[in-house]
């Protein structure tokens, strides 16, 4: 079928009307929504080994089924991206096996190793909070159907990881000691990579395609704002000291850890232990999705061809 | 999910004995990854009621949890969240 010309598009938006099939977009809309749902799966795929290693560290086996809930969900939401992907004519085979680990694009936090507990919970108060508002962005305002429905459970799971955060901060918090202390070193150096998430300020951009698409519906310094208004209001978390963070949002970055042609680069206190993050985790993990060793191929079930 | 224990049938039973509260509940699923959260929440908030001192929670199994305990509240909130009881 032929794309729908950039006229006839532009109208269905200006009428705020959904975009449900391919007919209907134009090649430049359909890239940018492909890039869009690319770094959401990603993202969604690389925070469940993320998480893993410090659900390890549960201190008990509720904990630890809470933060395997936690992964299954985010495994699942990561399903979805690449499901929606595969209907616009991607391979999710190849997407998820047999790219290379450097294509693979995801916010520069999931590239500093999670090593405890405490540090799974800072990451579902501020890196799930931060996911929460740039997909309850693309919920309430995206323009394609197929994915803005798949988002309604989406975001109804990732409430579950927020009070989990949320909870468990509180309760390290009152604990005092040692252990808040610990908590308020997780908050400081996972602020900065938090804030990052974002991207650019709007400010160093001079233009996006994605506003113009509807795919998103807030700029990057909105979405910023949103996240430090609801995730550190009123939610327990404790103060976070500040006074020495100089932070430059930067964009996603690639794996390879390396920053993307003309994005800031963000500095924070050179008091973390974080001060340098490598692309330990992504060199871990990615490799482990990689199909391209030759291991058999199972049977998959598949939507197109029937259950088998 | 946008329901209350009660209406969600796992609260069994509940007294009081002066400044001490003893509740028996159960979960949906032996496996359920919120079950810290519920009785973390419980004792938090019957702690804030007027002369609560202690709470006692007890976990009971039996009789297991079936969406037949669910109350009609709390089946119209779950159908509302998109789940089929």
């Amino acid at each position: 079928m032929e794309p729908a010309n950039s006229g006839a598009l532009e109208a269905l938006l200006k009428r705020g009307e959904l975009v449900e099939s391919t007919s209907e977009m134009t090649p430049d809309y359909l890239r940018e929504l492909k890039h869009t749902l690319l770094v959401s799966g990603d993202t969604e795929l690389i925070s469940a080994p993320a998480y893993y290693l410090a659900a390890r560290k549960a201190p008990s086996v509720n904990a630890f089924m809470t933060g395997i809930a936690i992964i299954q969900d985010e495994l699942a939401h990561a399903h979805i991206a690449y499901h929606i992907l595969e209907e616009l004519g991607e391979s999710q085979e190849a997407l998820i096996f047999k790219r290379d680990p450097k294509a693979f694009r995801y916010p520069y936090a999931f590239d500093v190793p999670l090593e405890s507990w405490t540090e799974l919970v800072v990451a579902n108060a501020m890196y799930d909070q931060a996911g929460f508002c740039l997909l309850g962005d693309i919920h309430e305002h995206g323009s394609y159907g197929p994915w803005k429905r798949g988002l309604v459970k989406v975001m109804a799971e990732e409430n579950f990881h927020l009070r989990n955060g949320r909870n468990w901060s509180k309760r390290i918090s009152q604990a005092g000691g040692e252990a808040r202390e610990e908590l308020q070193r997780a908050v400081d150096w996972m602020f900065p990579l938090t804030v990052e998430w974002f991207g650019l300020p709007d400010n160093l951009k001079q233009h996006s395609t994605q506003l113009d698409y509807r795919l998103k519906g807030l700029t990057n310094d909105q979405l910023r704002q949103q996240w430090l208004s609801t995730g550190f209001r009123a939610h327990s978390m404790p103060t976070r000291s500040a006074g020495t963070s100089t932070i430059r949002a930067a964009g996603m970055r690639s794996s390879s850890g390396g920053a993307s042609g003309g994005r800031a680069t963000p500095r924070w206190s050179p008091s973390s232990r974080r001060a340098s993050p490598s692309s330990r985790c992504a060199h871990e993990f990615l490799p482990a999705f990689s199909r391209r060793s030759g291991a058999p191929r199972l049977p998959a079930f598949s939507r197109r061809s029937g259950a088998p | 999910m946008p329901v209350n224990l009660v209406d969600l049938g796992l609260i069994y039973g509940l007294t009081v004995d002066g400044g001490r509260v003893c509740v028996s509940l159960t979960f949906t699923a032996m496996g359920c990854p919120a079950s810290e959260m519920i009785m973390g929440d419980i004792r938090e908030r019957l702690l804030a009621e007027p002369g609560i001192e202690d709470v006692r929670l007890d976990v009971v199994w039996d009789p297991p949890w079936t969406s037949a305990r669910l109350t009609s509240d709390g089946r119209e909130a779950l159908r509302a969240w998109g789940l089929s009881v």
